[in-house]
Order: C-alpha cells, then sequence, then structure tokens
C-alpha cells in the first residue's frame, strides 16, 4: 500500500478512536458493557460509531458487537451514515441491544427545497413532499400520473391515456394566458422538460415547490411551480437488495351506451323522415330498404348478424412491472444501483408502451474536505400507438355491418357505401416512436473550512427520438406511404454553488447562507420527412431511402440562461424563521433589452410551540405558522420570438414544372421588446402537528398576482398579422388548501391511519390590454376567450334550454335575429340575462378549470395484513363532449354514424332533451350540448398486502416479503359521458387494473 | 486544492466573461423577415410564395374545404343546387346565428387570408421601392396580388380597410380601423392594377410558367373597371389583350378542361398550379366536391373479378358531390352546345351485371301536386325492358322497378371542369383530393367583359363580335340578332359556370338578389310544409320565376329534399354582402368598424 493513499486511512482513524478510548478510560470508574447494534430488520450493523460521554469512542466489529468500558451513568452515542443517531443514558445496564433507525425513514421530515434541505418543521415556504411509499401505492406507468391526489395544490390531468402517455401537471392552477403552464421539473438538480422517462422505483422524493418565496430561488422560471425529484442514492452499511414485481390486467371501461341496432334503424327513420325523404315506410313497420339503403346493411339487419366493433377492437391487456435495486456501500463509497423494466400492453390492438432502464448513482467521499457523487441515468423507452384518429370509429360505425366474410377474412369496406372497416385500418397502420435518453452528472463538493462548502455540478441529458409512422398500401388512400422523424434533444446545465452556515458563537442564532451560479442550454434539432410509393410494405418506415421522399423538415430550437441567486436562512432561537432569497436571470428568449430579471423573495416562520406561553401543551409537537411573498417568472414563450421568423412555401413554377421555394414572415407580429412575465405571490400558512405526532395538518392561502403576461394576443387581421406575442395584463389567483393525516388507532398489532387533502383554486384576468368600449368598459378578446373578471379557461356559448315543442310558437324575439323560425324539435337558447328576449348577450361564461379537488385516504395495519384505499374527486368542472353534436363523433344525429345514445325528440317522444334527428341538415346551435359537467369522484384504487412473518422469511435469507393486491379505477360517479372523465370518449380508454405483486428485500 | 478551485473559477470568469454573447439570439434554420426585406432576391422569394400561399385557401374552413366552395364556386347564385353540411346551411341562408361558430370557419378565413396577402404586398412595395428598377418587377407583381385581394374583398363584403404601408408594433396603435369609403378603395385597386401592367412582363420564361403576366393584369383591371362601370376602360384593355396576341382561345370547350394542367392553355390569364409533385401544393377538393357520388350505388359500380370496384371511371368513380348544376343552369344550353358535353357529365352507366333491372313500360302520370304530367319510366318499348351494362341509368326506371328512389347526391348531373381523372390513387377512396390546376382567369371571360363594355357603350358590333368567340366555339351558328343584357348573362352562365365568376357578375349587376331568389338550388321534390310555398302566388307575385317551380319531370327521377329550394325562400338582399367576420369586429372594435346592415 502506498503511503498517504487513501484506502490506507481506516487505520489511523481506528487508531485515533482507540487513543479516545483510552483517554476515556482515564476519567471514571468504568464497567465492561458489550452489546450489539442492529437496524429495525434486525440486521447487525458492522462499523458503527460509538461515542461515550462524548469523548472517547469505539465501532462495532463485523456482527455489529462492541465491548466498551463505561461509567454507570455514561451517556452513549451511536452513529453510523444513514442512520438516525441515538443518544442512550445508561442506567446501570451493561448489555444493550441498540437499534439503529434507517435516516431514510425519517425523510418525512426533511424536506428538499432547491439547493439544499430543511427540516419540515423548519420549513418557512409552502413545499408538498411527496414519499415513495404514497407513489408507489398502485402500479402507474409514469412519474406524473403517480403525483396525482398526493399533495394539495397538485392537479394532473390525463395527457394521453394511451400506453406511454403523459400527463399534465398543474400547480395551483392557472395563471399564463398564453405561455407555458408547466411547471420546472428538476431530477437531482439538472433541469428537464418532463419526468415521464423516469422509473418510478428510482425516486425517493419527490418535493414540490408551490409559493413564490420557495420557488424563487428558481427565479424567473418558477412561475408555474417547481417539481424537484431525488432518487435514491446508496448509503454505508451493509448491502441492501430490494426486489419489486407486479402484474396488472387492465380493461376498458365506458359509461354510456351507443345505439344498439334497432335503435340506430329508428334513428336513422327520423332522421330521413325529418329531412323528407319518402318511402320510408311507418316507423312501426319501416321499409328497410329505403331507411338502411345500404345492401350489406340490409342484410346484417335482417339476417340479425351484428359486429360489436369494441369488442373486436379492445381487450384485456397485460402490465408488467420489475425493478431491482442494489443500495449500500462503506462510509467512503456509497452506491445506487436500480434496474427496471416497465412494459403494458394497450387494450387496444397496436399500442403498448416498455419502459427498461438502469440508474446507477455514486458518491466517493475523497477526503474531509472533498466529496464527490455521480448519476448516471439510462432508459430506453418504446412507445407504439394505434391508429389513434381512427379509433373513435369503433363507436361511430353502425354495428349494423359486416366485419368479416364467410371465410373468417377482414373485410375492407362494412358496408356497401363503402365505409372502411376500422379493423382494416388499425390493421395496416403502424406508429413507433423510440426514445433514447441518457442522463450524465457528476459533482464535486468541496468543504473548504467548517460550515463552507463549495460545489461545482456539471449535468447533461440527452434525449433522441425516432419517430416512424406507416400506412400500407392497404390502407385506404395510401400508396405506401408514411413518415419518418428524429429528434434530438440535449442540455446542459452547469452550476456553482457556495453554501456557508455561518459561526456565529451565540447558539441563539443560527445563519445559513447559499450564493448560486447556472447556466445551461437547451438545444432542440428535429429532422424529418415524409414519404409515399413505398415499394413494399414489409419494412414499414425503414425503407423510406427507397420510397419516394418528400416533405423534408429541419427545424432547431436553442435557448440559454444565466442566473445568479442568493439566499439567507437565519434561525432565531428556533421560535422565528427567516428565509429571503434573490435571483437574477438572463435568458436568450427575449428582446435585447429585456434579457435580465431580478426576482426577489421573504418568507417567515413562527414556531409558536417554542414559545413559553405553549410550553405547558404538551400535547403541541409542532405550531408553526408561515407568511412569505416573493416574486418569481415566467419566461416560457418559445424561442426566436424577438427574430421574426419567415415560414417557406412550395410550388410549382415553370413548364416543364419544377419546385421553386418562396418565403413570408409568419401571421405574428414581431414584437423585439417581449420581456419577462412576472408573478407576485403571496403565502400564509399554519402548521399543527400534535398528539405524538398522530395528528398532521397543513391549511394555507395563496394570492398570486401576475402581470406582464406573456401574451399571443389577438391583433385585427387588416394588420396583416394576426396575433402578436406581447406582455399585456394581469390575472389573479387564489386557493386554500389543506391536508391532514391522523393516526386514530396506534396499537402494537393495529394501525389505522385516516388522511386527505383538499385545494380549491380560483383564477380571474384582471386585465387584457387596457383598451376600452364607448361606454368605458374594458374590451374582452373574444378570439382567445378572454374574459376581464372571469377565469382564465373557458368556453362562451348559449345555454342549452331544452327543445322545441309541438304548440309552441317562438316569437322573433325567442330567437336570434338572422336566425330562420325555430320548428318543433329544434333547440332552444336559454334567455340568460333574463332580459325576455335572446340576443348574443345570453352567452355564458363556462368555467373548464375544476374549482375544488380533494383525496382522502385511508390505511390499516393489522399484523402482517396492511390495507390502503384512496378515494379522489374533482369538481365544478365542465368539459366539451363533442359525441353530443359533432357529425364526426355520431353526435349530430344524422343516422348515418353510431354515437352515444340520447333521447332526441320525435313528434311521439317529446323529449327536452336532444333535437330531432334529421339526415342531412344540420341542427342550430346544436354546439351546446357538448358542455357538460365533468366533475367526478373515483374510488381511485384499494390494495390489500401481506407482509410475511420475518421469522419464516429468516430462513430463504429474506428480510421481507410482501405479496398484495391492487384495483385500480374501481368505481367513478360522473355525469360526463366518456370511457374517462378528463378525455373525451373519441381518446383512447382509460382502464381499470387489477394487480397482483410482490415485494423482496434482501 | 487550492489550485483546482483556482482553476474553476477561472473557467467560470471565462464563461461569465461572454454572458452578453451567450444570451444573444439567432436564427439557426431559416430567414427572419428582415433578411427577406433587405434585398431585391428577398423580396422576390417574398412574391413568389404568394401564389402557394393563396392555393392554401382551398384547405381553410371547415373539413368540406368550404372556402373553396365560396371562392370557386357558385353556391350563393342562380346556378346550382347543394347538399347537406353546416356550410351548406350558411349558403341557403338558414343562419345558424350570428356569432356561430360556423360563420367565423366561413368568412373569418377567408377576411385574414385575403390580409395577410395585402399585408405582405404592402411590405414588397414599400421595401422594393427603395431598390427602383431591380425590383421593378417584383413591386408589380405584388401590386397584382394586392388588387386582386383588395377586388376579393370587395366583391365580397363591399366593406373594407385599405391598407398600403407595412404594419410594425410601433405603428400598429396610429391605425384608425375604420371603413374605407368606395372612391379610395377604387382608386387604390386602378393603380395597384395600372402598376401590375406596367411593370409585369408579356409573357414568362418557361422556367417562370405560372406566374402572372401583362395579359392577366389587364384582365384584372378589366374586372375592377367592370365593377366601376368603367366601360371604356373595360374593353380598351380587352382590346389590348386581343392585340398583344398572348393568349388566344383554345378551339374546342373540351381543350379548356379535359386536362390536369388548366396553367397551360392557350386562353388560360392565371392559374393556381397543383401537382402531386413536391411543390404541387396537399391537393383540393373543389373537383370532387363538383361530382356526383354516383359510384356508390350499387348499379353504376363495377364488378371485378367478383368485387364491387367503386372506383369506376366511365361513372367518374367515387366521388364527394356537394354542388350542383341546377334546372336552370342546365336550361340555359341550347341543344348541340358542345359545352353540355364538354363541361358536365349527366349521363351515369350501369356497371353491375348483378344489378341489372327490368324497367316497366313507361306510363304518361299526372303529378297529385301540380297536375302536371310526366312518364314513369323512360322505357316507350310497349314491353319491359332489362337493362344492359353500359345502358344509362335513370332514376325514374330504377324507382318503378325497385321501388326504391336514388337520392339526388348520387344521379344530379355534374360539372366536371374541375373533375381530376389524372392524379387518381388506384384504389376506390382517393377521391378525396384532386390535383388538378384551378383557373382563375381565362380569356373566355375577358371576351365576355368586353362584350359586355360594348354593350353598354352602344357598339353592338363590337359586343356581339366578342360575344360570338365563346358562343361560336361551344358549337353554335354566329349570333346576329342584337345582344341583349340576358344574352350576355346567358353566355356568361354557359361558359363560366362553376369557375366562381358568377357571383362578381350578378353582384356588379344589381341582379344578384334577383336571380337567387328567381331559380337558386332547385326543386327536387314537391316541398312540403317546411318551404313556405304558396302554390297560387308561386311565379306570380312573389318575384320567383314560375318555370322553375315544382316540376314532376325533374324530380321523378331521385328523392331530393327541402332543403334544395329553402334559399329562394330564405335569400334577403343584404344577403349580397358577406357579414364581416365577428372575430375581427370585436378585434377591431364595432365603434370603429360596425358589423354590416342586416347581419
Amino acid at each position: 500500500m502506498k503511503k498517504g493513499s487513501l484506502k490506507g486511512r481506516p487505520g489511523p482513524l481506528l487508531f485515533s478512536f482507540l487513543m479516545l478510548l483510552f483517554s476515556g478510560l482515564m476519567a471514571q470508574t468504568q464497567t465492561t458493557i458489550t452489546g450489539i447494534v442492529q437496524n429495525n430488520t434486525q440486521t447487525p450493523l458492522a462499523g458503527v460509531t460509538i461515542i461515550i460521554d462524548g469523548k472517547g469512542g469505539a465501532v462495532t466489529n463485523d456482527e455489529g458487537r462492541f465491548e466498551i468500558k463505561a461509567g454507570p451513568r455514561s451517556t452513549l452515542v451511536f452513529s453510523y451514515t444513514g442512520f438516525k443517531s441515538k443518544q442512550v443514558q445508561l442506567n446501570g445496564e451493561t448489555r444493550l441491544t441498540i437499534t439503529l433507525e434507517d435516516a431514510l425513514e425519517t425523510l418525512d421530515n426533511v424536506v428538499v427545497i432547491g439547493y439544499g434541505t430543511s427540516k419540515k418543521k423548519d420549513l418557512t415556504g409552502s413545499i408538498a413532499s411527496v414519499k415513495p411509499e404514497s407513489l408507489q401505492k398502485f402500479p402507474a406507468a409514469n412519474v406524473t400520473d403517480m403525483l396525482r391526489g398526493q399533495a394539495p395544490g397538485v392537479l394532473v390531468t390525463s395527457n394521453t391515456t394511451s400506453p406511454g402517455g403523459g400527463a399534465t401537471i398543474r400547480i395551483r392552477g392557472n395563471r399564463s394566458l398564453s405561455s407555458n403552464q408547466a411547471p420546472l421539473f428538476l431530477v437531482d438538480g439538472m433541469i428537464v422538460p418532463h419526468i415521464d422517462d423516469l422509473s418510478p422505483s428510482d425516486i425517493e422524493s419527490i418535493d414540490i415547490l408551490k409559493d413564490a418565496s420557495s420557488q424563487a430561488i428558481y427565479g424567473s422560471r418558477a412561475a408555474n411551480g417547481v417539481i424537484l425529484v431525488t432518487t435514491k442514492r446508496g448509503k454505508a452499511g451493509k448491502m441492501s437488495v430490494d426486489l419489486n414485481s407486479y402484474v396488472t390486467v387492465q380493461r376498458a371501461r365506458r359509461n354510456f351506451d351507443v345505439y344498439s341496432p334497432d335503435e340506430f334503424v329508428a334513428l336513422r327513420y327520423w332522421a330521413k323522415l325529418n329531412d323528407g325523404v319518402g318511402n320510408l315506410g311507418t316507423k312501426e313497420d319501416m321499409n328497410y330498404a329505403v331507411v338502411l339503403d345500404d345492401q350489406v346493411m340490409f342484410d346484417s339487419y335482417t339476417s340479425r348478424n351484428f359486429v360489436d366493433w369494441e369488442d373486436l377492437m379492445t381487450k384485456n391487456a397485460l402490465q408488467n412491472g420489475n425493478d431491482i435495486s442494489i443500495r449500500g456501500g462503506t462510509d467512503k463509497m456509497k452506491y445506487s444501483v436500480g434496474l427496471s423494466y416497465f412494459k403494458q400492453d394497450g387494450v387496444v390492438d397496436k399500442s403498448g408502451y416498455t419502459r427498461p432502464g438502469i440508474r446507477v448513482n455514486l458518491d466517493y467521499t475523497v477526503a474531509k474536505w472533498l466529496n464527490m457523487g455521480t448519476n448516471v441515468y439510462y432508459s430506453r423507452p418504446k412507445t407504439e400507438l394505434n391508429d389513434g384518429a381512427r379509433f373513435s370509429t369503433i363507436l361511430t360505425v353502425p354495428s349494423i355491418a359486416k366485419a368479416y366474410d364467410d371465410n373468417g377474412n377482414l373485410l375492407r369496406e362494412i358496408s356497401t357505401s363503402g365505409t372502411i372497416n376500422p379493423l382494416w385500418y388499425n390493421r395496416e397502420y403502424n406508429n413507433e416512436q423510440n426514445d433514447e435518453y441518457l442522463v450524465l452528472s457528476a459533482f464535486a463538493n468541496f468543504k473548504l473550512f467548517p460550515g463552507f462548502s463549495y460545489k461545482l455540478t456539471g449535468n447533461v441529458r440527452s434525449n433522441n427520438r425516432e419517430t416512424g409512422l406507416y400506412r400500407t398500401t392497404q390502407y385506404p388512400g395510401s400508396t405506401g406511404e408514411g413518415s419518418l422523424s428524429n429528434f434530438k434533444r440535449s442540455s446542459y446545465l452547469i452550476e456553482n454553488l457556495i453554501m456557508y452556515a455561518v459561526p456565529i458563537p451565540n447558539k441563539q442564532h443560527n445563519l445559513q447562507v447559499t450564493l448560486l451560479q447556472t447556466f445551461d442550454e437547451d438545444l432542440q434539432k428535429t429532422t424529418g420527412f415524409s414519404f409515399i410509393n413505398s415499394p413494399s410494405d414489409a419494412f414499414e418506415w425503414n425503407m423510406a431511402g427507397d420510397a419516394t421522399v418528400n416533405g423534408v423538415t429541419r427545424s432547431i430550437q436553442r435557448t440559454h440562461a444565466v442566473s445568479f441567486a442568493g439566499r439567507l436562512q437565519y434561525n432565531l432561537m428556533d421560535k422565528y424563521l427567516l428565509t429571503a432569497s434573490v435571483r437574477k436571470d438572463g435568458a436568450s428568449v427575449f428582446g435585447a433589452n429585456n434579457k435580465w430579471a431580478t426576482m426577489p423573495s421573504v418568507a417567515l416562520a413562527w414556531k409558536i410551540n417554542n414559545e413559553d406561553f405553549l410550553q405547558h401543551a404538551n400535547w403541541i409537537d409542532l405550531l408553526k405558522l408561515r407568511l412569505s411573498y416573493g416574486k418569481v417568472g415566467n419566461w416560457a414563450i418559445p424561442s426566436y420570438r424577438t427574430l421574426g421568423l419567415s415560414n417557406s412555401y412550395e410550388y410549382i413554377l415553370g413548364d416543364p414544372a419544377a419546385l421553386n421555394l418562396g418565403y413570408l414572415p409568419s401571421s405574428q407580429l414581431l414584437n423585439q421588446s417581449l420581456k419577462w412575465e412576472t408573478t407576485g405571490s403571496a403565502n400564509a400558512g399554519i402548521d399543527l402537528v400534535a398528539f405524538r405526532n398522530r395528528l398532521t395538518t397543513s391549511l394555507e392561502y395563496y394570492s398570486t398576482n401576475t402581470g406582464n403576461l406573456l401574451v399571443q394576443r389577438t391583433v385585427p387581421s387588416i394588420t396583416g398579422y394576426t396575433s402578436m406575442w406581447d406582455n399585456l395584463g394581469k390575472t389573479k389567483s387564489t386557493g386554500w388548501e389543506f391536508s391532514v393525516s391522523g393516526i386514530i388507532i396506534d396499537k402494537n398489532d393495529w394501525q389505522f391511519t385516516l388522511g386527505g387533502s383538499f385545494s380549491k383554486q380560483k383564477n380571474k384576468i384582471v386585465e387584457i390590454d387596457g383598451r376600452v368600449d364607448e361606454k368605458g368598459n374594458p374590451i374582452n378578446d373574444l378570439n382567445n376567450n378572454w374574459f376581464i373578471g372571469q377565469p382564465i379557461n373557458v368556453a362562451y356559448n348559449y345555454v342549452f334550454g331544452g327543445i322545441w315543442q309541438e304548440g309552441e310558437t317562438p316569437t322573433p324575439d325567442q330567437f336570434l335575429p338572422g336566425d330562420a323560425t325555430p320548428t318543433p324539435g329544434a333547440i332552444k337558447i336559454m334567455d340568460h340575462n333574463g332580459d325576455g328576449k335572446i340576443t348574443t348577450d345570453d352567452r355564458k361564461v363556462y368555467n373548464l378549470d375544476p374549482s375544488w379537488y380533494a383525496t382522502i385516504n385511508a390505511s390499516l395495519v393489522y399484523k402482517g395484513f396492511d390495507m390502503n384505499l384512496e378515494f379522489y374527486t374533482v369538481q365544478g368542472v365542465t368539459k366539451n363532449n363533442p359525441w353530443y353534436y359533432d357529425f364526426n363523433y355520431g353526435g349530430s344525429l344524422n343516422g348515418k354514424l353510431n354515437g352515444i345514445k340520447v333521447n332526441y325528440w320525435t313528434p311521439d317522444n317529446k323529449s327536452n332533451e336532444a333535437p330531432k334527428p334529421q339526415y342531412t341538415a344540420s341542427t342550430p346551435y346544436f354546439a351546446l350540448l357538448g358542455l357538460r359537467d365533468a366533475s367526478y369522484f373515483r374510488f381511485r384504487s384499494a390494495t390489500l398486502g401481506y407482509t410475511l412473518s420475518k421469522n419464516l422469511t429468516k430462513k430463504w435469507h429474506i428480510e421481507r416479503l410482501r405479496f398484495y393486491a391492487n384495483a385500480t379505477n374501481i368505481f367513478t360517479h360522473t355525469k360526463y359521458k366518456s370511457y374517462s372523465p378528463e378525455k373525451e370518449p373519441s381518446s383512447y380508454p382509460e382502464t381499470q387494473g387489477a394487480t397482483l405483486g410482490i415485494n423482496i428485500s434482501f | 486544492m487550492k489550485n483546482s478551485l483556482i482553476v474553476v473559477f477561472i473557467l467560470n470568469a471565462l464563461l461569465l466573461g461572454s454572458c452578453k454573447k451567450y444570451l444573444t439570439e439567432e436564427a439557426e434554420d431559416r430567414f427572419t423577415a428582415s433578411t427577406l426585406f433587405e434585398t431585391p432576391e428577398g423580396l422576390e422569394k417574398m412574391v413568389i410564395a404568394l401564389y402557394p400561399y393563396e392555393r392554401s385557401l382551398v384547405s381553410k374552413g371547415t373539413a368540406n374545404g368550404i372556402l373553396s366552395a365560396f371562392i370557386w364556386n357558385e353556391r350563393t347564385t342562380d346556378l346550382c343546387v347543394f347538399t347537406t353540411g353546416d356550410d351548406a346551411n350558411l349558403s341557403r341562408f338558414t343562419s345558424p346565428g350570428p356569432t356561430s361558430n360556423i360563420r367565423g370557419l366561413v368568412y373569418s378565413p377567408y377576411w385574414t387570408h385575403r390580409y395577410y396577402i395585402i399585408g405582405r404586398t404592402n411590405e414588397i412595395i414599400h421595401y422594393g421601392r427603395q431598390f427602383g428598377d431591380q425590383a421593378k418587377e417584383t413591386v408589380a407583381e405584388a401590386s397584382f396580388w394586392r388588387a386582386y385581394c383588395y377586388y376579393g374583398l370587395w366583391s365580397r363584403f363591399s366593406r373594407l380597410f385599405l391598407s398600403t404601408e407595412p404594419v410594425t408594433r410601433e405603428n400598429m396603435n396610429g391605425l384608425s380601423y375604420t371603413p374605407a369609403d368606395s372612391a379610395s378603395v377604387f382608386k387604390q385597386m386602378y393603380e395597384d392594377a395600372q402598376r401590375a401592367i406596367d411593370g409585369l412582363p408579356l409573357t414568362r420564361n418557361a422556367n417562370e410558367e405560372g406566374r402572372v403576366t401583362k395579359a392577366a393584369a389587364r384582365h384584372q383591371l378589366a374586372l375592377i373597371a367592370a365593377w366601376a362601370k368603367d366601360w371604356t376602360t373595360v374593353a380598351a384593355q380587352v382590346e389590348q389583350i386581343d392585340a398583344e396576341k398572348t393568349v388566344q382561345l383554345e378551339a374546342t370547350p373540351e381543350l379548356v378542361f379535359n386536362r390536369s394542367d388548366l396553367h397551360a392553355t392557350s386562353e388560360t390569364l392565371f392559374a393556381l398550379r397543383f401537382s402531386k409533385e413536391r411543390g404541387g401544393g396537399s391537393g383540393h377538393r373543389i373537383g370532387s366536391q363538383y361530382i356526383n357520388i354516383i359510384s356508390e350505388l350499387d348499379y353504376t359500380s363495377k364488378l371485378v373479378n367478383g368485387a364491387l370496384v367503386k372506383y369506376n371511371p366511365d361513372n367518374l368513380g367515387r366521388q364527394w358531390g356537394l354542388v350542383f348544376p341546377n334546372s336552370y343552369l342546365m336550361s340555359r344550353y341550347g341543344s348541340g352546345d358542345k359545352r353540355l358535353t364538354a363541361y358536365y357529365k349527366k349521363d351515369y352507366t350501369y356497371q353491375n351485371p348483378n344489378r341489372l333491372i327490368t324497367v316497366p313500360v313507361a306510363q304518361l302520370r299526372t303529378d297529385a301536386s301540380t297536375g302536371k304530367q310526366y312518364y314513369s319510366t323512360t322505357n316507350q318499348t310497349g314491353a319491359p325492358l332489362t337493362v344492359k351494362v353500359g345502358d344509362v341509368l335513370h332514376g325514374r326506371d330504377v324507382a318503378a322497378a325497385t321501388g326504391t328512389k336514388i337520392d339526388r347526391r348520387n344521379l344530379l348531373p355534374s360539372s366536371i371542369k374541375m373533375y381530376d381523372a389524372w392524379n387518381k390513387p388506384l384504389d376506390a377512396d382517393g377521391a378525396t383530393s384532386s390535383f388538378k390546376d384551378v383557373m382563375i382567369y381565362r380569356l373566355a371571360e375577358s371576351y365576355l367583359l368586353a362584350a359586355e363594355a360594348y354593350y353598354h357603350l352602344g357598339d353592338p358590333d363590337k359586343a356581339l363580335a366578342f360575344y360570338n368567340k365563346t358562343y361560336t366555339r361551344a358549337g353554335h351558328a354566329p349570333e346576329t340578332n342584337p345582344l341583349t343584357f340576358q344574352m350576355i348573362m346567358d353566355e356568361h352562365a354557359r361558359e363560366l359556370a362553376f369557375e366562381g365568376r358568377r357571383w362578381d357578375f350578378l353582384k356588379r349587376n344589381g341582379i344578384w338578389y334577383d336571380q337567387v331568389r328567381k331559380y337558386a338550388g332547385d326543386f327536387t321534390k314537391f316541398p312540403a310544409a317546411s318551404v313556405g310555398y304558396n302554390a297560387a302566388t308561386y311565379g306570380v307575385s312573389d318575384g320567383r320565376d314560375a318555370d322553375f317551380a315544382p316540376n314532376p319531370d325533374y324530380y321523378a327521377d331521385f328523392n331530393g329534399s327541402d332543403n334544395d329550394i329553402l334559399v329562394r325562400f330564405n335569400v334577403k338582399p343584404f344577403h349580397v354582402n358577406w357579414p364581416i367576420p365577428q372575430d375581427q369586429v370585436d378585434a377591431m372594435g364595432a365603434q370603429n368598424f360596425p358589423q354590416t346592415e342586416g347581419y
């Protein structure tokens, strides 16, 4: 061994401990004390440091045992990296069994706050921390979706319900009008565009910064909230291995009916009758040849051979997740390795998702003054997509049809009129997206003198995505056509971080200073082309080179940012806490003179329970009042908006024809003085922990004002442009959040916990562009559906007022000027403003965002059994459902397409719900029927687990062995007719799942 | 240790030193607008882009390519009958409400599209002037486009905002969004058209074929002048076109439209080019919208290897018929007019050997509703007759043989001016896109403009001479009787129907409302109560033409709908102007730019 090499260090260390031990021996009367140190699964811990009366020390041997000399009243402190230290006051004992608690379990109480951590009780801002247990409660395909319902103020909505589809997160609702509303995601400090590529099993914690004071350290791009994801790191001690595996059966469920064959014929009959088609027969005795007017349909109907399209297109599908995580290390070197594999088959043919991933996180203590670490993550998701645009046709093609010929071959056309078989479309369509994500990061942390550290971090992330699409020569209208595109996104972030715990001799004061400087680049490049006339269907898009290539595209988006930030955290007597920060950011996307913005914030907290007057209220563990105010920004506009880019146009000129290219400025008027959108936000919160931590509650109120909104405002077309990015207007949002968790029963065998969270949010537009009409009232932007004083995300339309009935004679003021006189069976517009006549003022603003949402969670542990139930509700949301009016979704009651069954008007069924069917004519104001209440209540998940007794599993060298069964989306109560209350019925079905799983730890 | 820290700090300092540059944005994959404005070449690229931009109008609006139907279609004129769709409701003036989305989908894209081009031409003309002769032709071409757009806006809306200078964020707030008076609009259009005539070349080089020429600009000025009833200018411009001899009529009507490359006929002044090749655009639906969906009928589909093939060239394949010539238009053609076969498909044939019906003997019947007589079938042989493959299909024969009437969408005649027989995919369903060029201006219209001008100028010989150019080409003996306005109107319909010229013609002559009320749409069935039909007054005191009242000989063949005639009952004089798009009224402020009266 070389002299001075790092490997040699344990020797001197041991020596010094022995020295200490020796000096301790000198001090007082000693007895020999023996014992064992173990973790909470009774595994002995080797190398645990033992300090006796603050002086001497020892370490445990390989079997976790120790033998020391100490006085009968000595105080022993056991400490071990990765575990909570434990202090033991001897009372004459000579044999000890010490159980050290896993430090990870204490993460509940440590919150990642952005460039640092804080004990939960010392938090000054509003941060929701989501623990891995709540993330892993039930199998979900991606991390975003797992966050649903896990933190107040965080609303997760499905983006795409197909396998591999992501979800949208809104923190405390919408604030911006045009620009991006997505929060800032950071994984281990690296800015990422989304977290859908992560494996849930790699995640240690997710912390959501909700108020401006916590966000301000991320400054100008934090206005939509910040989501900090921390991945698991190694810990010193014995290697631990965790294995998780589950399999889920998924099925699609809808809450609506389509017309049965007989009902569909009746619909078509009425539609044709109302259009004046003759020779239809009577409704009791229809002339089916005329009503159906299609030989295949006629044959199908008269022989009563129908097709269940949904049954043919969808199936029960499996989902399977496996991961293994190995962690361990020594005081010097710690490792965490995770391997994961996730596979989801689609309930619709030809859709699916797989995501293999590997993560290696290493930490290495080089010297007392230096530690380093690296993170490596690689994953390769593959998404297969069905012919999405055609999926919904399984509901709209009539079941009076023929899907297969007599030999069982799929038919291309299902009726004489030539309607193409939806199964045919799907069969002849292939679409695949292959991603590759690679994240590399490394840091070096220099601890130059006590309390001071300087950390340099470098992060790179790349995402390569190849998307191929192919429609075979059998696909209607295709000559063997498709597209292939390659998207490459690479970003880097360099960060210089200085942290200094200012040594103040008076222990009443505690001051921490953080200084930060970062710069980052995000670069996106896309190359793509489409092609036709492929010589063969065999190789899909991979034969594109032999096909006729057209439409080659190339685009580049590059953004740069530079930031400086500073933060002070001050704690006075553990009662009064202050956090103040300021950040200055520069971003390349803005105009030359407006690139920089400065975002300050301040937060105060008062730990009331530490005051003398509450000294005797022992039942209170924590009572804390928090107040904060800060400014944050939003720069989320696409790059190059201040440059005025042109678009290219292709044309053929000449004889022989030759390609010519022309260029025109885009239809956006150039604005070179774009600047930051800024949000000022105040937050007040009160936290109460009581009854020996059995009750935890938190209540928050926030009020946010956003100004200089980055808005794609409408400009009159006569300018030659249609819109312009501009900074204008103001919005305000306010909300309440409440969370509570109580351990109701806490006995040896029994534990019952009940918790929940409630979030209420409201936003409104305060100002748009300051223009006023002749009466001095502010002008709304009807093009964008922006109304002063109304929520940001709204629809604006008339209100459905029922159906005109026979015998009612509409007077001209009961329908809109310019309209034809309504006839029986037509839609009535409600006199919404109650002025006795129908005018354009009778339109109503419909709020499309939920007004509140909540979660209730119950968990019960009895001996080896554990049970968890979760309920989730979203209320006060209106959502458009085109299936009630749109021709393409069978909603327009034309009798041509099948669709959601409604109670339509006929002369002998004087319905007040839906108008009369018409074969070709269309019904005015039909779209009003689409605005539906989409509130829902859902029994989201139930899990039942059983952990085998350790006595039994020990024999197999297994620390923990748990089996569980889970069901998701068990029951949903909603008036919104669809496969999912968050998606239109044409979207890929959201599924119910039943899971069996196993967790093993070694 | 300290050394390494120093290195780190220095490294950072270096990176920070270039902070300003680090935050400077540069376009990496395309030109910026300012690059285009800076050179004559940039402006030239802009002018070329106007063609494909204009072409993109065919796909704007709703799924039916509804704008295309408005621009190049006669749907709201006296010449056609049309079926189905939200946009059809608009055309038959069963208004879906003043602020309805469907209105936004029709009028607003058109308005915005035109003003986008105007905005670009303002820029080309403004910046091009700085380059003098170097950009003279570019400026002339942009002037043509500006006049073209203002003419399009004026003819549709009759009210517009006149913008002639580039708009920037800085000067935008100084604009007052008020309508211009007609004098200044016409002054501007005259100036632009004249600048185009002065600057555009007589002919184009082979590699520029398809860009506008002097003749197109003259035609445009003639159209503008005709609107102003400045007949001297109209006549002079057409005479000039004739004298410059860059265009001449094709020998027969068939030669004009029986081809995909309409830009290349000898009488084309201006056509928008389409092609399946790169640069040829994504196709349009105008062709298929004019063609009946006849092939969906069992009778007319072909059996190939026992399978029904719906792409049947004999019957024009599978199409998407929405707009058809009405009985008024068809009645304008005399017998022997070559255009009847060159411009229309009337007879569809039996092709399915498994669906050959036996037609009962014709019986003379009296229609109970109208008292008019008609034959129940076409079989005048005295004995039942089984049809053969290739025989002409008649709706009344099918109705008599099977008891089921064929939908009018399957059987009305089709205009084949835009029928694209050349770029069809091999299978049945590709006909939704056509790649045939779209004719904008052609010499036949110039001649009819001249005939109209000389008629008004009181020069009957010259009027007749221009009239006879298309009339004799259609196979008629030269007309020798003095020309009447009615004759010009009818020849205009016969020659130019389904080319989108009818609206202008009727409107600028002040006869739009009259003609639409008299003839628009068709009685494809005897009206039900939903149409305000009164047999006693129809055509007597209500301004409609009794000759085109319900006629069993017309509707015996197919199953029509009341909707087909609604337009005659719904039309109001104010409909001659399109409403200003509501979103634009909102954007400009109703106090500045109020909605057009009536809406």
